[in-house]
């Protein structure tokens, strides 16, 4: 008798439950087969930008289990306990299986070729009448770097604009301009040995806890293990992360930016700097001030070398005499007494000091500003680049870093540190993709505001959105939602499932996710991990890389793609990996990440990965007696650039007196397309809250669970009050996430963003608060 | 085992398939209702009742079966027992896997009770003592397993009272921390909600009967 | 459509009458009674809410002590049926 698949299931159901019990029994044919039958493979999980491996379990084409993976170096087995129910994401209800075109009000079903004509139409009647510039692409964090590449190479290699953007805009813009105007390379020189080798950490604004669960866990476990080890936590509300700390100081909201110069100006008041660091490794500067907020459209501030001025260290030392601790006080609300002691923690020499940082600090009006300034603790004091003594930038998505970052699906970006503004870049990446240099536009792109705000304008005629949900992440959004809902572009959205986004769509595909595929994604501290394709995609679906060459081939620039179908993954990483050879960011070949949980760049000629960057212990770049050697940087120097106090873009006043502010928890991610499908994780959290702090909820009356009208000058939500829960924003501030989708919460933030990186401040606005 | 009983000597599933009593309670409260109760077995036979429920014995005799408290929850959190419940059937239960108490400051369910059995002495919220909640499968608990889960604790509405996180060194991998999830019972008020939130298909955090805190003259 | 394996745990005396009754509910297969009162099974519902409310049932038997899963699917079979 032949076994049906359920037959199979059942029979080795029961088997297990016999194992269970330590019963060995006769189990019908078919039921080891059954049980054997699921073949294990790796990946990284789908979700935040720790970068924990799993093990997905597939039978019979489907997911049935998914693991920590024991051998990942990030989590050793370990998952947060949205990793847990990983599969779900990719099993929840209402997968998009069939493209879906636009007739009116209706989305109706299309054939792949039919919805990728209509988009190809779209895209040359615009470019036909409005040129390139009129269409755009808007891609993602998550997406893979083949993904990324494949966008990047067709945005500004075939169509020739710049218009590609990542949501990476909206969390990593700030890191990256930071990362780049002072080391002259993207991402970080430590990594997360650091969390185990260091004995202070200091955290500006960062909810690690919550938001980077495994590697909190990790954090906390050096604590465990040597007493000595300190841990505060700087931040405008107490979370969990606070319960962990050893010390937690209260900062009002945007009090960072008077902070950091004000124990700087103690650094440097009581002489508390490495001297000779500074002589062999730093530059000062000054950049331009008095910077917009990015509120008006089409605003422009940019800093040119003609803007930058050079400083002695004795200039430098001079400016930095008015950021006494007092005004750090009387600005950022942490006591002068506390400015000077965390000066004095920063410059001990017997204490290994590590600051972290994530969206607190990017998602800022000066949010590069603050980057800058963190940077010149470490700088000053020549507490960088050692190992367990570093500033690591955490970062929120799986492959910000890897796709968003290395392959540059930016703006204004190109793979490898490279931009389109430089001529000698642009050769180089049209020599490597095989194309005319002229077809790379020197133009900078549309920002990510921009981009959207363009739709408005009616100057943007087509945006192709893959692998995100700009519709309700965005600030502002009744404007940019309004804007789609009239119509204004034409409008594709790639995506696993129903969003906020592909309500405004005019067509919709449906695409492959995660294991569905195979992809490569980067993590916080450079590690590249790949995976296969595991199962099908269900329905129609196809992968993210097969819509875009499909629409490159109807487009007339199927050339750009030669890779064959059976080697396309490893082709096209051998492309990419030319830009990262012999520049420090190095890449091993495609076969080697098969093999490994990942391998943090620059991989070393002898196929060996690189902790630390910039120091002769570890990296290939820097030879033996070099000590530290910033080899990204002109004149391998480093800039410490001298950043004033200026003010948030809105504050609370008579009309809106409270600060508000937006984040993450640790059950949902992201817009929560994919964990409020998994009724486990909806079932532990079903929707937003808005925390008070309990003086301010007793002074309205507003008590626990009761609804709240939070209006802000751009629109209105309801939600139920969390008093004295898992988190408290401190007085004067009120705090809610943005996973529910059900709430546009970003309807409320504003549009503000870092005239720098053009990355949105979603963490200060003004609101009201009444009892709804 | 619990010294009250809970159900009668008639088998619980013989009482279904017979029963043809529907209680006056029943008709009140409307839909919830009608759903068997069914308690986890891990529960030890113990019945979860509203804030303020006197000891069981009393509360059997003292509810009147009104239904007046399932009617002031907001949350619909209270249900009337059905036949399943014995001697208890119509009176009110929280089954927190449903829906637990979400324990409002004002105590509607005490202020409607005309009987008695709910007390109204009882004000404040921290007060209330309607069971304990206990791990029951600490195998099966993912934080106890050093996952970052702990979707009880930050669930708990006296988050770092009634439960709180005791760290320790996670042996296996070496380099990480198991955050367990600790309930103290003199804090916990026994609403359920961990119980309802528990991400497992069978909760590990369950309700149980208070067990009285015995007291010796060692004070650490 | 979920499938699992599970242990249920009664009194030994009762372990054939508890077997029984399981026996009777749809979507149980019982598949062996252990002389210390261990009953293995398999239980098969539409969805794992459904699956979810037969277990709970499950524990309510009387002299039921403990019902605990020991193996769990959950893939679908849609593209088996006829």
């Amino acid at each position: 008798m032949e076994l049906t698949r359920r037959d199979f299931i059942k029979a080795s159901a029961a088997a297990a439950a016999f194992a269970a019990v330590g019963v060995s029994v006769a189990r019908p044919k078919g039921a080891e087969a059954a049980e054997t039958g699921i073949t294990w493979g790796k990946a990284p999980c789908r979700y935040c930008g720790v970068g924990c491996c799993v093990l997905v379990g597939v039978k019979g084409g489907k997911i049935v289990a998914t693991k920590g993976d024991p051998a990942g170096p990030v989590n050793k087995g370990l998952n947060c306990i949205k990793g847990y129910f990983l599969s779900k994401a990719l099993y929840g209800k209402g997968r998009l299986t069939t493209p879906l075109i636009r007739k009116g009000n209706k989305m109706v079903e299309a054939s792949w070729d039919e919805a990728l004509t209509l988009i190809a139409s779209k895209y040359k009647e615009a470019i036909a009448a409005h040129g390139p510039d009129s269409v755009a692409m808007y891609g993602s964090g998550q997406w893979t770097i083949h993904e990324g590449y494949t966008a990047s190479k067709l945005m500004k290699g075939g169509i020739g604009t710049n218009n590609l953007e990542p949501n990476a805009r909206l969390c990593m813009a700030s890191a990256v301009v930071g990362f780049m105007n002072t080391f002259g390379s993207d991402e970080p020189m430590g990594c997360y040995d650091d969390l185990d080798l260091g004995d202070t950490y200091i955290l500006w604004g960062a909810n690690m806890a919550e938001a980077h669960p495994v590697l909190f866990s990790r954090l906390i476990d050096n604590k465990l293990k040597h007493p000595g080890v300190k841990l505060i936590d700087i931040a405008t509300r107490k979370t969990r992360t606070t319960k962990m700390a050893d010390e937690y100081i209260a900062m009002k909201p945007h009090g960072d930016l008077a902070a950091v110069n004000a124990i700087i100006h103690v650094i440097l008041r009581d002489k508390l700097y490495d001297e000779s660091f500074i002589k062999q490794h730093v530059n000062f500067k000054r950049g331009k001030e008095n910077a917009p907020y990015g509120l008006k459209d089409k605003e422009v501030f940019n800093e040119t070398p003609a803007d930058i001025k050079n400083l002695t260290f004795d200039e430098y030392k001079e400016l930095m005499k008015q950021f006494t601790p007092q005004w750090g006080e009387k600005i950022s609300g942490i006591p002068a007494k506390k400015i000077e002691e965390l000066a004095r923690i920063y410059s001990d020499k017997s204490r290994k000091v590590n600051s972290l940082w994530t969206m607190g600090v990017n998602q800022h009006a000066r949010g590069v500003w603050v980057n800058n300034l963190i940077y010149n603790l470490h700088l000053l004091t020549g507490k960088i680049c050692k190992p367990g003594e570093n500033p690591l930038s955490l970062t929120g998505q799986p492959s910000a870093c890897g796709t968003a970052r290395e392959v540059g699906t930016f703006a204004h970006r190109l793979p490898a540190d490279m931009v389109v503004m430089n001529e000698a870049h642009r050769k180089k990446t049209a020599e490597i993709w095989g194309i005319d240099p002229a077809k790379i536009s020197a133009k900078v792109g549309l920002h990510t505001m921009e981009m959207f705000r363009a739709i408005d304008r009616g100057e943007l005629k087509c945006i192709w959105i893959q692998c995100t949900n700009p519709f309700q992440s965005l600030p502002n959004v009744s404007r940019l939602r309004k804007a789609a809902e009239a119509r204004k572009a034409f409008i594709v959205v790639s995506d696993i499932y129903p969003t906020k986004s592909t309500e405004v769509a005019d067509v919709i595909l449906p695409s492959a996710s995660w294991v569905e595929k195979e992809g490569v994604f980067g993590n916080t501290e450079r590690r590249t991990q790949q995976w296969f394709k595991m199962i099908e995609p269900p329905g129609q679906a196809k992968a993210d890389t097969w819509q875009l060459i499909e629409f490159a081939k109807r487009m007339g620039l199927g050339h750009l793609f030669p890779y064959s179908e059976k080697g396309f993954y490893k082709e096209m990483w051998e492309e990419y990996r030319k830009f990262t050879i012999g520049v420090g960011k190095d890449l091993a070949p495609y076969e080697a990440y098969a093999k490994v949980r990942g391998l943090r760049w620059p991989v070393k000629p002898d196929g060996k990965e690189t902790r630390w960057r910039y120091t002769e212990t570890d990296d290939p770049y820097v030879k033996k007696g070099e000590g530290v050697k910033f080899y990204k940087a002109p004149g391998n120097k480093v800039n410490a650039w001298f950043r004033p106090y200026e003010p948030p873009a809105e504050s609370p006043d008579k009309e809106y007196p409270f600060w508000f502010c937006t984040g993450r928890l640790l059950e949902h991610w992201h817009t929560g397309t994919m964990t409020g499908r998994v009724p486990e994780l909806k079932r532990a959290v079903p929707g937003a809250t808005i925390e008070m702090h309990p003086e301010d909820a007793k002074r309205i009356g507003i008590k626990n669970r009761d609804m709240v009208r939070i209006t802000s000058r751009r629109g209105t939500i309801v939600l139920p009050a969390e008093i004295n829960g898992r988190s408290t924003p401190e007085k004067g501030s009120v705090f809610t996430t943005f996973f529910d989708e059900t709430k546009l919460i970003n309807e409320l933030c504003i549009d503000a963003f870092d005239p720098l990186s053009k990355e949105p401040d979603f963490k200060k606005c003004a609101v009201k608060i009444k009892k709804a | 085992m619990p010294t009250e009983p809970t159900h009668t000597d008639i088998s619980r599933r013989q009482f279904l398939k017979g029963s043809a009593i529907t209680p006056l309670a029943l008709m009140l409260a409307g839909s919830g209702i009608a759903a068997v109760y069914l308690r986890p077995a891990t529960a030890g036979g113990f019945t979860l009742r509203p804030p303020g429920a006197i000891t069981e014995k009393r509360f059997l005799a003292a509810c009147v079966r009104c239904g007046k408290c399932a009617q002031a929850c907001p949350y619909k959190s209270i249900k009337m027992a059905g036949g399943e419940a014995g001697v208890g059937i119509g009176t009110p239960i929280i089954i927190p896997r449903e829906m637990p108490c979400y324990l409002c400051s004002d105590l509607p369910c005490i202020k409607a009770c005309p009987s008695g059995a709910l007390d109204k002495k009882l004000e404040d919220i921290e007060k209330v003592r309607m069971g304990t909640a206990v791990i029951i499968d600490r195998e099966s608990c993912l934080s106890i397993r050093g996952l970052r889960c702990e979707v009880c604790y930050r669930q708990c509405p006296l988050i770092d009272k009634a439960i709180t996180i005791e760290p320790r060194h996670n042996t296996r991998t070496g380099e990480h921390t198991i955050m367990e999830p600790v309930v103290h019972k003199e804090k916990c008020v026994g609403c359920g909600i961990c119980e309802q939130s528990c991400v497992l298909p069978k909760p590990v955090i369950v309700v149980q009967r208070t067990v009285e805190i015995q007291k010796d003259n060692y004070e650490f | 459509m979920p499938i699992s394996g599970i242990v249920v745990r009664c009194l030994g005396s009762c372990a054939d009458s508890v077997a029984n009754q399981m026996a009777a509910f749809e979507g149980v297969e019982v598949h062996g009674v252990l002389p210390d009162g261990q009953i293995i099974a398999v239980v098969e519902a539409d969805t794992v809410d459904g699956e979810v409310t037969l277990v709970t049932e499950l524990q309510s038997i009387e002299d039921v002590i403990s019902v605990q899963l020991a193996y769990h699917n959950f893939e679908d079979f849609e593209a088996e049926r006829p």
